[in-house]
């Protein structure tokens, strides 16, 4: 008897719409940090009390997209895309289920944390002002009645003042500035 | 609630009277016979490292070594020179005698007689151990911890002057042995801090985010015998089932928040003992009433169903449901007070006498940057720190 025909491999499907799907929000959530650490001083803050070189990638494993940014000889933080290069501080989806409850916005990160649907490695003082920066960035990105859903607390950020940061954003995000 | 959580403990647990003179059996059964016990001075002194030897006696085990020289805050330095023994003699388990520190410090041993090298560095972090270690006992001496049923050790860089954390199931022990004679003779002031430690486990991991059925099971539990027992214990610190009780509630208080974490009190405990050096369980006592008032806002019906194993049911059920939450802060309030005046136990940062307004600061921002503050249900800033170590002094 072929074993080989008769009880063939099967091979895992891949979910491409899911994984183009968080390509982008992971686009988008990259471009974001970059942009607001320029724009929001409470994310310039948190990055200005980590080393020069300093980095942190967010990916979903076991191979899924992934966003990685670092600071540069001059402090600024730049979005780099994927890299494969171990970061300081990692943030790992378990796998793409636990980043798509996250990223359709079913479950909050502190809650996917907490479920064990992300875990991170690196130095834990540096990953809890990420989270915080998160939170800021999920804030600027989002509408409120989202935020409401997935944000412990609402930053206090005056509406006007988020209005235009939000709308300069947005260009920002799609120029890369 | 979660919508998906996961549980884990495979430690086995032997617990009451003689619970000790079933680990030369226990060892067996494990294929292990030459142990190599680990504890520190504190416990031998106590007698309680004799007790523990002449639990094997007529057994077919030989003692491999018994390493007392574990400190206070222990570090890779006394994890190597361990491990050098262990593998000197022979050893083929270990049993750890102690509390937080000599736990740890077997945790450490093991990871190094098992996975080989002299570095303990390699393995630090979380999931580095990818297999089972050598058979693990772990003997409790105080009720608080819960650390003979939590899969992290912290283990202390001399040279880097940091703590390295480990973090894998495979830390956890084969068994914890949990024997009254072994907290008996706990002065009143630390079984109350350590019970307090263990109701603070049992709290957070029932009212913050990463709480679940099993967890919840654990911990309703464990808070309803240490309010049954503490004030008993304290009074007659002979009486051995209360001791028996604490020392049950402190495992199932760890294997609680093992599972589902623990929130702000911790954080802000982790911090305040950074900085001012109050002992984590005094620490607890302090914050575990205004993190709860704090949280109520998010958690009010999670704090108002513990006033059933806070209070028991006649207070409960007179209490009507709106004011179950502020009833169970204030009964926690009552326990404090008691156990000031019964075991000098300090409830607020001043009475510690460590602690001045000047070092909030650097307090607020330790908490700020700690990870348990991921699990608390609201999620507390700067200002919000400093307002609670403000009425907390």
């Amino acid at each position: 008897m072929d074993y080989y025909t008769e009880y063939p491999d099967i091979l895992p499907k891949k979910h491409t719409g899911k994984h183009w799907y968080l390509r982008v929000m992971l686009f988008f959530v990259g471009r974001a940090f970059q942009s607001l650490w320029k724009l929001d001083k409470n994310i310039q803050q948190e990055f200005n009390m980590l080393p020069k070189k300093f980095s942190f990638a967010i990916t979903i494993l076991p191979d899924g997209p992934g966003v990685f940014l670092q600071k540069d000889a001059q402090g600024k933080l730049r979005y780099k895309g994927k890299l494969n290069d171990e970061a300081d501080v990692m943030i790992r989806f378990r796998n793409i289920a636990s980043a798509m409850r996250v990223f359709t916005f079913q479950i909050s990160s502190y809650k996917a944390y907490a479920q064990n649907g992300i875990s991170v490695s690196g130095d834990l003082a540096a990953t809890m002002g990420i989270m915080r920066c998160l939170n800021l960035v999920e804030d600027y990105l989002l509408p409120g009645f989202i935020t409401k859903k997935i944000l412990k607390r609402k930053p206090k950020t005056p509406w006007l003042s988020k209005l235009l940061k939000r709308f300069i954003l947005y260009i920002s995000i799609i120029f890369g500035m | 609630m979660s919508t998906y959580y996961e549980f884990f403990c495979p430690v086995k647990i032997c617990s009451g009277v003689g619970a000790l003179e079933n680990i030369p059996s226990e060892l067996d059964a494990l294929d292990s016979h030459r142990p190599m016990i680990i504890t520190d001075k504190g416990v031998e002194s106590a007698g309680l490292l004799k007790t523990v030897l002449d639990a094997f006696a007529d057994s077919n085990m030989v003692i491999g070594a018994v390493w007392t020289d574990v400190p206070p805050d222990s570090g890779k330095k006394t994890v190597s020179a361990a491990a050098e023994v262990y593998r000197a003699k022979q050893c083929d388990a270990l049993i750890a005698v102690g509390g937080g520190s000599v736990i740890d410090t077997a945790k450490g041993v093991n990871i190094l007689v098992s996975m080989g090298g002299t570095d303990l560095s390699a393995y630090a972090g979380a999931g580095a151990l990818k297999k089972h270690l050598n058979p693990l006992i772990i003997i409790p001496t105080t009720a608080g911890t819960g650390s003979e049923v939590t899969l992290v050790a912290v283990i202390k860089d001399e040279e880097l002057e940091k703590k390295l954390l480990f973090v894998s199931p495979f830390l956890l022990p084969n068994i914890a042995v949990l024997d009254p004679r072994m907290t008996l003779t706990l002065p009143p002031a630390i079984t109350a801090a350590t019970a307090m430690d263990a109701m603070t486990h049992a709290i957070e991991a029932y009212t913050c985010i990463g709480k679940n059925p099993m967890s919840d099971a654990y911990a309703y539990n464990a808070i309803r015998l240490i309010t049954e027992n503490l004030i008993a214990v304290i009074k007659n610190p002979h009486y051995e089932q209360g001791r028996l009780a604490l020392a049950n509630a402190a495992t199932m208080a760890g294997i609680a928040f093992s599972n589902s974490m623990v929130g702000l009190v911790h954080s802000l405990g982790h911090a305040t003992g950074a900085v001012c050096h109050i002992p984590h369980g005094v620490a607890m006592n302090i914050f575990l009433p205004h993190v709860l008032e704090y949280n109520m806002l998010m958690v009010n019906n999670y704090i108002a169903e513990l006033l059933l194993p806070l209070s028991g049911p006649e207070v409960t059920y007179a209490t009507p449901e709106s004011d179950r939450a502020l009833k169970a802060i204030a009964v926690i309030r009552g326990l404090q007070k008691q156990l000031y005046e019964l075991a000098n136990l300090p409830y607020t940062l001043s009475q510690t006498g460590k602690v001045s307004r000047s070092q909030f600061d650097e307090i607020a921002h330790k908490t700020i940057n700690d990870a348990s503050l991921t699990y608390n249900p609201v999620e507390a800033d700067f200002n919000d720190v400093l307002m609670l170590l403000d009425k907390a002094f």
